[in-house]
Parts: structure tokens; sequence; C-alpha cells
């Protein structure tokens, strides 16, 4: 088998001709990027957050940094989707990669037209983001009360043709649970993790360092917490996973691989190394071809005694 | 923009707080005076680059101007030369310098650090300047500024602040370029606003990638609908005062 039908995968009805992506939030819409590598080596990009309307995003501060982790209080500032349709869209489609629409509301019937918005676009898959922790209203609701969750995707779902992933939040009891209403509700694949819930406070000050108290936290010192979501969304249930949650080195995407991801998507980490993604896929390549398997028998490996 | 191994060729002391480092530049890295850096050490415990103004540049180096804060300030310094730093840049936009006027760099603590390579590039095209030096205590890298054209306010020594040097000299016709504390930029904007003059600050922010895809480094502009957010790291760290919209 050659390198490229080793590397190549699914997510749903999307096939990436390799498991690299990057994640939401943390590439813009890949221009800043675009400057370091070919946008081209990437199986998708999925894009930051977009909303109806343009958002204004919270207050300084934003950022907090802790031992191998980041605090982040965007608030999803973006342009709106009709700058996103206009503007970026076809910046993205001048390479070869998937474009992945991350859509947020703060309530069903913005998701809902959203969607349905984007549904009519030249993107490759949307991706119904529930679990923003970094906004008043919507965001994380969604993706942390059972209903809301089913509601949300069921109405998506009835809109949206395109691959559908469903963006889950690790701040829940049984993430497993979560991932079946997804999947009963006809979503296509589950993207996991989002960032988990975490906080700082200035001890000069006595007060917390965000204004909306709670930040979500990245970084590879989340990436034990979210390759054990990942292990257990494997296990219950059939739809594929975009993994992620600090993946910071080859390793770190081999071991989301086995624990059950078809695809896995690189964040925080390229904040301090703009190449990761490329040196990633380089690994991935002489991995593939050491173990003479493809990344699609990699996916969930480690369920079925590993590569013995 | 790159992101390159630069290899640190000296670094040297300038007093207790302050130190400097030369890199070696690497070809095609070209700075204007304002703009960025973001460095990596090789063994970083960190999760994150640090942004650093480039103080100066020649044809083979560049220099930077540090101050002790943290862990990773402590540790650069104590690196050697021949040690390697990962070097991302040039980042962000600099100092607009096509006006005419006469210019007034004002500058607090570490913060003079971008007005070096803005006062050698004034030099460069004969433009009139006069900077204001501003320190709590420790002076030591004033030494790296021409003795011309330069006045020091040392706060142990003198009553008030660098701001008080410019009140003095603030007058019509003039162009004022600061970078320094948020309560001293805040105070020259002001200033300058009063007196009708033209402001170019320089702003400092936490930053995670430095190049604006994160949307973290959070500075509020005026626009027709009131205010939006911009980023330091990509539309800054350069700003006008007029267009800041700070209370």
């Amino acid at each position: 088998m050659g390198v490229n039908t080793l590397l190549r995968t699914t997510i749903g009805t999307l096939e990436l001709k390799n498991p690299v992506t990057v994640a939401s939030g943390t590439f813009g819409c890949g221009r800043e990027f675009a400057q370091f590598f070919d946008l081209s080596i990437l199986g998708a990009v999925s894009v930051k957050g977009i909303t109806l309307e343009p958002r204004k995003g919270n207050p300084p501060p934003r950022l907090h940094e802790t031992p191998m982790g980041l605090l982040n209080s965007i608030g999803l500032q973006n342009p709106g989707v009709e700058h996103f349709i206009r503007e970026e869209i076809p910046f993205l489609r001048r390479y070869d990669t998937k474009i992945i629409a991350n859509i947020n509301g703060n309530t069903i019937e913005e998701y809902r037209e959203l969607s349905s918005i984007l549904n009519r676009e030249d993107v490759d898959a949307i991706e119904l983001n529930v679990s923003c922790p970094n906004v008043k209203e919507g965001g994380m609701v969604f993706g942390t009360d059972k209903e809301m969750l089913r509601r949300a995707v069921r109405a998506v779902r009835s809109v949206v043709t395109k691959c559908l992933i469903v963006k889950l939040s690790p701040n829940v009891t049984s993430i497993a649970d979560m991932a079946r209403i997804c999947q009963e509700e006809g979503a296509d694949a589950i993207s996991l993790v989002n960032t988990f819930s975490g906080m700082a406070i200035d001890v000069q000050s006595g007060r917390p360092v965000f204004h909306l108290v709670g930040a979500g936290m990245s970084g590879p010192a989340i990436k034990p917490l979210a390759l054990k979501k990942v292990y257990d969304v494997y296990q219950a249930v059939e739809v594929p996973i975009l993994g992620m949650g600090g993946i910071s080195s080859g390793d770190d995407a081999v071991e989301f691989l086995l624990a059950g991801s078809s695809a896995i998507a690189v964040g925080t980490a390229m904040f301090s190394n703009p190449l990761l993604p490329v040196e990633i896929l380089r690994y991935l390549k002489s991995f593939t071809r050491a173990k003479k398997m493809g990344v699609e028998h990699i996916t969930g490996l480690a369920h079925r005694g590993g590569f013995s | 923009m790159q992101c390159v191994t630069s290899k640190i060729l000296s670094v040297c002391d300038l007093g207790e707080e302050y130190y400097r480092i030369i890199l070696e530049r690497p070809e095609n890295m070209v700075f204007s005076p304002g703009q960025f850096v973001s460095v990596m050490d090789q063994n970083s415990p960190d999760l994150l680059r640090r942004p650093f103004s480039v103080a100066s540049q020649t044809q083979r180096e560049i220099l930077l101007l540090i101050k002790e804060v943290g862990k990773m300030t402590k540790r650069l310094r104590k690196s050697s030369p021949g040690d390697c730093l990962s070097v991302m840049g040039p980042l962000g936009k600099g100092f607009d310098t096509s006006g005419q006027n006469k210019a007034l760099l004002i500058g607090g603590g570490v913060g003079i650090a971008p007005l070096l390579g803005l006062s050698q590039e004034l030099d460069a095209q004969g433009r009139d300047y006069l900077c204001l030096l501003g320190f709590r205590d420790e002076c030591e890298p004033a030494k790296l500024f021409k003795k011309t054209n330069l006045r020091i306010h040392r706060e142990t020594k003198e009553p008030g602040f660098v701001t008080d040097l410019l009140k003095e000299v603030l007058q019509e016709g003039v162009e004022v370029f600061a970078c320094g504390p948020l309560p001293m930029l805040k105070a020259v904007r002001s200033m300058c606003m009063e007196a009708g003059v033209p402001s170019q600050l320089s702003l400092e922010e936490k930053m995670a990638c430095g190049i604006g895809a994160c949307i973290g480094c959070a500075v509020p502009v005026k626009n027709n609908s009131g205010t939006v957010y911009k980023k330091v790291c990509s539309d800054g760290p350069v700003f006008r005062g007029e267009e800041l919209a700070w209370e």
C-alpha cells in the first residue's frame, strides 16, 4: 500500500486524504498559518467559530497561561456568517483541504438558521459547537444538558444534508451519554473535546482573572483527560470521532487514533510551533509505513489488543 | 514571516533589572521600528512563546532589550553565546514614520526598547526628534541611545513621572511616539489629545499565537458603531492614540 492510501480516513460522509486537521478557534480561517506552510497538506480545516451576526467577543484579559496549559476567554469574536461566506470560503478553496464550518448560536432557532445557510454554501462539513464555555447565553448549555443537546442536533440535522459533526463538551458527567444522543439524532460524526472549564484568580487583586470567571482550558495539560474521553466515546457509539485535546506531537496523535479517533485536530500547541501539523503528518507517514497499517486500521486499536 | 532557529551572540547585563541579548539576524528577517519577535528557548518548560520588541537591528544582528520579570526572562538571561532560540518574526505593524514633524519619543522602563530602533530610523531620515526616557530607578538601558536629544527621568531621584517631561515640551506641530506601562500610555494619550497632537502608542498584551489567529490579545478600538476589539499582535502593537477606546 502506498503512503497516501495508508493515511486516508473518513469522518462520516467526509473523506479525508489524511487524518491531520486543525481545531476551531486556534487557526482563524487559515490565513495566518498559510504564511508558514501550505494548507493543502491538511486533511481538513475547522474554522474559527461562526455566528449569524458579528460577535464582538469578551473584554480583555482573554488569556492566562498555566503549566503546559492555556485558559482562554475569547467569546466567539468573529465577523459573522456573511463575511465568512464572502471572504473565507474563497480563500480556503484555493487549497486542497476540506472545510469544516464551526457554527454557534444562542438559541435553537439560530443554530438552525445558520446551519441551513451554510448547508447551501461551499463547505464540506458543519461542526455544531454546543460546547463553547465562554459565552453567557447558549454555548455550552446545549452541550451539557441532554434534552437541549437532543433538540439542537435534531434541529440542525433537519436542515443539514452535508456531513454533520457535533463538537462535545468534556464538562459533563458522562460524555458517552451525550455522544449516544448525537448518534440517535443522526449526527455523522463527533468531535471532542472542546476546552475544559477552568479558572484563575489574581492573588494581588483577589479577584478572578476573567470577567466571566470561568474560561476554557486547552493545551498539553489536558491531553490525558481528553484521551480518556475519546476512549469512552469510542466504546459508546458507532459514529466516527474527530479527536483532539492537547495534541503536541506525532505520538500524541497516534494515541488519539488508537483511542478511537478517525482523525485528529491540533490546536493550542501550534501557537508555539506553527509547523506542528506538518511534523505530525510526516510522523504519521513513517509510523503507518513502519507498522504496515493504515490509519483506518489503527483507529480504535487500543480497544482491540493493540498492534500485537 | 518566518519561524527559525537563531544563535545567541551575546548576553549583557544593563544593571540589575535589565539586560540585552544580541541574536544572529535570520536571513531575510527585516524589522521596521516597533515590530517584534516571539521567542522560545529550546528546553522551554513553557507552553507559549514570549513576545519582545526588536530594539534595533543591523545587517547581521538583532538586539532585544529585556527586563527580568518572570521565569522565562530569568532563564534567558543565563543563556550563553552559541545557545539557540526559536525566533518567529517579523511580527506586528510598527510605527508609521512617514511624518515630517518633530518627533517626541517617550518611553517608560523596558518600554523604551522599540524607541531605540525608531530613534535610529529618525536619525537616518534626518528628522528632528527628542527622546524622553523614564525609569523607576536604574537607567542603564538609556546608554543604548545617542546622548544628544535625550532626557532621562528617574522616579527615585526626582519627583513626578516621565510624562512631566513631555508636558514641558509638548506643543502643536509635533508627533508623539510612546511605549511603556499602561498608566503612562493612558496619560500620554490624554495629554496629546488635549493638545491636538497625533500620537502612536505601542501596546503590550499577553499573547498566545502572536500572529492574529487566536484573537487573545484584544484591545478596544473606536469604530462607527461604538467599539470593536482589535488584535495587539497583528493589528498593532502600534495604535494611534485617537483610535483607542480606553476609558
